[in-house]
């Protein structure tokens, strides 16, 4: 039997590489109607935000050749509804659970981890400064090392949790932008989030949604997302979260294989709600195929 | 606990017109959850284009539930080409449903094309009720109706090019018989936004309460990703949810931008 799990640091050791992308499945919880949460190594909630955000106007959503793109405007119900509402619940998890923050401000994102530092049920936290689907805030933090740099030493001062710094595939050199989370004191990184994308309806000549410019994911990104991937082994130490178009089994030994740790599955969930089923058998049958006694063993032996 | 996600077999898939279909699926276990209004997830396993389809729970027979669709694209040309047997998977069912209130005396149906999909649900319910239902269906021509006649309903038909029943819009064949339904009345409604836009407006008016099945693009049909918004007029809440909130909606709720 091969050992799935994966150490990303001596606090968190995940049963199995396979984490859920922010805002894609919830809260984590609503997902265990379609498929046992307790088969990922762990879950990464929705971006959780100071204030309830009612999330961009309407078109939010449109399909695209392989993949989407999104402009949901980091819709979500607040910190205080989280606690208030979804906390007895997630208490009851026994995979590692990641909450996703996004601030406008760093007061902001201090003021959010004031509020969950002290809840020992959550294990760390992700850091969202790529979201390219609001004015303020997101990836205006992501994009300029001196401000990430910034953010990230003063977040680290404020939390012992666990601490990823979730990257913008949008900037010229991800090497530089990833070496200043290190040096900021991240636990991880986790890349990439969606590219800038837009789609134009050739009938109305209007854009397929509202801002225009969104967010794109899926199959379609996967092999640009890994190149991000390698680029950032190649600088930094820490462990890498790969993000970007994985559906299946194959695509996560691709990024394990390029330097990730683990992985997050996020636009793959709606073409198919029960992937993670598939891809634990995968994997299984890979390390069977390929001899290994531990999956991990494979992280970052891409012959490059 | 019944996950709904799961596979299911294609019993019949019956051609009605040129482009208009019947498909029915092996379900008992939405045959057995789902009320008219509800929807389902089909999904294509395609990496080209990810996003499964939403279709309404057109009616139940048995432990089968019948989804009716008009071919637009190429999900809905390769769902035309499906044989009896066939596996495919679906979730469901998604979504509220249409409440129906006991203090009224007619209950309206108004179809706009393909929008007479959940209408059958709701009819058969009505109808196994004993309540007087009022079935009017719109459509461009002949061969966009599915049916031509009904017997659990006073049935009115319209069409576009008046190639069959009454020439021109649904809406305003409505107003022309309106006189001859019993009040307090309710009407339920499913079809493009403009006819939609136009029966709220006519609802208003009349002071008669509408119910609508809105559609929109979605994502995962689940509440998950929120991709299909659409805007609210109701206190603290910009936007509904068509997947979580709806389909179903009461007119006054919502804002149709056409």
């Amino acid at each position: 039997m091969c050992d799935l799990s994966t150490e990303l640091n001596p606090k968190i050791t995940l049963k199995n590489p396979i984490l859920t992308a922010s805002g894609t499945c919830g809260y984590g919880i609503e997902l265990d109607e379609i498929v046992d949460i307790d088969n990922y190594g762990g879950i990464i909630t929705k971006s959780l935000s100071l204030n309830p955000r009612a999330g961009n106007p309407p078109q939010r959503i449109t399909e695209t050749p392989a993949g989407m793109i999104n402009s949901i405007g980091l819709a979500n119900i607040g910190v205080d509804a989280f606690l208030e509402q979804k906390a007895e619940e997630l208490k009851n998890y026994s995979g590692t659970l990641i909450i996703n923050l996004a601030g406008k401000t760093k007061q902001e994102f201090l003021a959010l981890i004031d509020k969950l530092e002290n809840e020992a049920w959550i294990d760390g936290f992700e850091i969202n400064v790529s979201c390219p689907n609001v004015k303020e805030g997101g990836i205006a933090f992501g994009t300029d090392p001196e401000v990430l740099l910034d953010l990230t030493q003063t977040i680290r001062k404020a939390t012992g949790k666990f601490l990823i710094i979730k990257l913008s595939p949008n900037v010229t050199d991800i090497q530089k932008i990833a070496l200043q989370a290190q040096k900021g004191g991240a636990d991880a990184i986790s890349l990439v989030n969606t590219f800038y994308g837009a789609a134009i309806d050739i009938d109305t000549r209007k854009p397929k949604i509202n801002s225009v410019i969104g967010g794109l994911s899926g199959p379609a990104i996967k092999p640009a997302a890994l190149a991000k991937v390698i680029k950032a082994n190649q600088v930094v130490d820490l462990p890498i979260i790969g993000i970007g178009g994985i559906s299946n089994g194959a695509d996560v030994i691709e990024f394990m294989l390029a330097g990730a740790s683990a992985v997050e599955l996020g636009t793959v969930h709606f073409m198919n709600p029960t992937v993670i089923k598939d891809i634990q058998k995968f994997l299984t049958n890979y390390c069977k195929n390929h001899k290994l006694k531990r999956l991990s063993s494979i992280i970052g032996q891409a012959k490059i | 606990m019944t996950k709904n996600y799961f596979k299911t077999t294609v019993q019949k898939n019956k051609q009605i017109s040129d482009n208009l279909f019947t498909l029915y699926l092996k379900s008992p276990h939405i045959a057995r959850e789902s009320k008219p209004g509800q929807f389902i997830n089909i999904y294509f396993q395609n990496t080209l284009k990810i996003f499964p389809r939403p279709f309404s729970i057109s009616q139940i027979v048995d432990n089968q539930i019948l989804i009716r669709y008009e071919v637009i694209g190429t999900q809905t040309k390769k769902m035309s080409k499906w044989a009896p047997g066939r596996e495919i998977k679906i979730m469901g069912p998604l979504g509220n449903s249409f409440d129906i209130p006991s203090e009224v005396n007619s209950h309206i149906l108004v179809a706009g094309g393909i929008g007479i999909a959940p209408l059958f649900f709701l009819r058969d319910n009505l109808y196994d009720k004993g309540e007087n239902i009022y079935f009017f269906s719109g459509a461009h021509t002949e061969t966009k109706h599915y049916i031509k006649n009904d017997n659990k309903s006073k049935f009115y038909l319209a069409t576009d090019d008046g190639s069959l029943g009454y020439h021109g819009n649904v809406v305003e064949l409505l107003k022309e018989n309106i006189s001859d339904i019993p009040s307090p009345s309710i009407i339920y409604s499913c079809g493009p936004e403009p006819m939609l836009k136009s029966l709220k407006n006519y609802s208003q008016d009349q002071n008669i309460e509408l119910k609508i099945s809105m559609e929109k693009i979605m994502g995962c049909g689940q509440g998950l990703c929120q991709g299909c918004a659409i805007e609210a007029k109701a206190p603290e809440q910009a936007y509904w949810l068509v997947c979580k909130d709806g389909p179903v909606f009461n007119s006054k709720d919502i804002i149709i931008n056409v």
